[in-house]
């Protein structure tokens, strides 16, 4: 009886001591080497290397600008031809040039033999319609219009009734940057056909629209130049904003 | 008397035993060889993510430091005037407007919350892509020259959309509570905030009950630049063609 008191008591002892190593190793090597820590470590080693390649581009950028803006300093048409290059790119990118590509082009129009549903007609046109950019932008898309007004960063796509207001459809009352628009509503997207075309598919929006009397058709053009955005005209950001920096 | 002694040694002798185990196995664990392929190698994952956390902070820095060069010639090249001068306030015009650079000005500031669950329906308390939405495309309504989302810059092709318990905007997940932040005139942006059966009022309704806080004028808001470079311009490997006006 004895004795197994003594090797039980010697093994706990033994257990003990492994504990207390592990636990006192543990705070004096390092502070962080549970399974646990080397997750959280692994994610944020994950995340680092993901930033690494956008630090690279952006740095490639500046120094693309910074070499522009050299030339410039020592020649001015070399570095003016620099400089225009970036300026295409940024103003492409900002949606200040017209755009061509492949894409689709929605239009959205009332059409009085789809099925009325009373309760669900009156609906705000503008969130109906910013669903729809949405989506498309969640599937690649370069840039968008609505009734030939090209959407950039500032635009906003509103019912002018307010967002309480009964709206019915094809009220007139959306305006897009500023800009009153009235159906049918014509929305040209460019980017990835197949990508944008699944998004809408997936999400059964002609569906969403048929219950509002409203047809919703797409037309796919896969070519290089099928559709066609123009450039943005309205109002550049410029009187409450700068450049950090700058 | 005898055994009492032999069970201290043995006691003593033990603890010390179990130490050194404990010990060795560290040691040999946090050199990078684990003793069992199927452990983690911490040391190992560890060393690779400061190797990787230096190296950006350093593309950082010499970002930041190109960046201050960049600022100084233009602001010499605005100077001058010209068609150089020109061109370069064009140029900072598309940046501001494609959401490439990073920007300052007044304007305000609200944040949006989960709400508190009081019944069954739990989605209803939860902040959805389209409360964010709207209340992005209110504040460009009212007249913002930019908009984040916490760290998210929105621009033209931005989306917000619900995956899973977050809000993706703009590819970057995203959690409540969101810090909306928008630079334009603070007063009218702050009223068309504060309007009677706005966009802030409906979200906190009974029926939703999210948590929003009231709308806060800033003389400066730092709004970062859009975090990945602006979708390219390319649809299945070809160029989109552009024209300048």
């Amino acid at each position: 009886m004895k004795r197994r008191q003594v090797i039980t008591g010697l093994a706990v002892t033994l257990v003990l001591g492994l504990m207390l190593g592990l636990e006192t190793h543990i705070d004096h090597t390092t502070s962080s080497n549970s399974m646990g820590s080397y997750l959280a470590q692994s994610q944020a080693l994950t995340t680092a290397m993901q930033l690494s390649p956008k630090l690279q581009r952006r740095l490639a950028q500046d120094e693309k600008q910074l070499q522009a803006l050299q030339a410039t300093a020592s020649n001015v048409s070399h570095g003016l031809a620099m400089m225009r290059q970036e300026l295409v790119s940024l103003q492409k990118s900002a949606g200040l040039t017209s755009l061509q590509g492949p894409g689709l082009v929605i239009t959205i129009n009332y059409d009085p033999n789809l099925p009325v549903i009373p309760s669900l007609r009156y609906v705000d046109e503008a969130q109906q319609l910013q669903m729809v950019i949405n989506l498309l932008a969640a599937s690649g898309a370069k840039g968008f219009a609505i009734n030939g007004q090209r959407l950039v960063t500032t635009t906003a796509i509103r019912s002018v009734n307010g967002l309480s207001a009964p709206a019915g459809p094809f009220s007139g009352t959306v305006q897009v940057g500023g800009v009153p628009i009235q159906a049918p509503y014509t929305i040209r997207v460019v980017g990835p056909v197949q990508s944008l075309n699944n998004m809408l598919q997936v999400e059964a929006i002609a569906q969403q629209f048929a219950i509002l009397d409203q047809s919703f058709i797409v037309h796919a053009y896969r070519q290089y130049n099928g559709v066609s955005l123009p450039a943005y005209d309205g109002a550049l950001p410029f009187s409450y904003i700068t450049e950090v920096g700058a | 008397m005898r055994l009492t002694k032999n069970i201290v040694a043995w006691t003593i002798v033990s603890a010390v035993v179990g130490i050194m185990m404990s010990v060795q196995y560290h040691d040999v664990l946090l050199g990078g060889a684990a003793i069992w392929s199927s452990l983690p190698d911490v040391a190992g994952v560890h060393a690779r993510l400061e190797a990787v956390t230096d190296y950006n902070t350093s593309l950082s820095h010499e970002i930041s430091h190109m960046d201050s060069l960049i600022v100084r010639l233009q602001n010499n090249a605005l100077r001058k005037g010209g068609s150089v001068a020109e061109m370069q306030r064009q140029i900072n015009a598309a940046k501001v407007l494609s959401g490439s650079a990073k920007v300052i000005g007044e304007g305000v500031t609200v944040t949006i919350s989960d709400g508190q669950i009081r019944g069954a329906n739990l989605q209803q308390f939860l902040t959805h892509d389209w409360d964010l939405r709207s209340v992005v495309n209110e504040l460009f309504a009212a007249g913002a020259q930019a908009v984040a989302v916490n760290q998210a810059r929105i621009t033209a092709t931005t989306a917000i959309f619900c995956v899973g318990p977050v809000v993706n905007v703009g590819g970057q997940r995203l959690g409540s509570p969101f810090v909306v932040q928008a630079i334009g005139n603070p007063s009218v942006l702050f009223a068309a905030l504060s309007l009677p059966g706005g966009v802030l009022n409906v979200l906190k309704e009974v029926n939703r009950g999210l948590d929003i806080s009231t709308p806060i004028m800033k003389r400066r808001l730092v709004l970062p630049a859009y975090e990945t470079p602006i979708t390219p311009m390319t649809v299945g490997g070809n160029a989109l063609s552009a024209t300048t006006k």
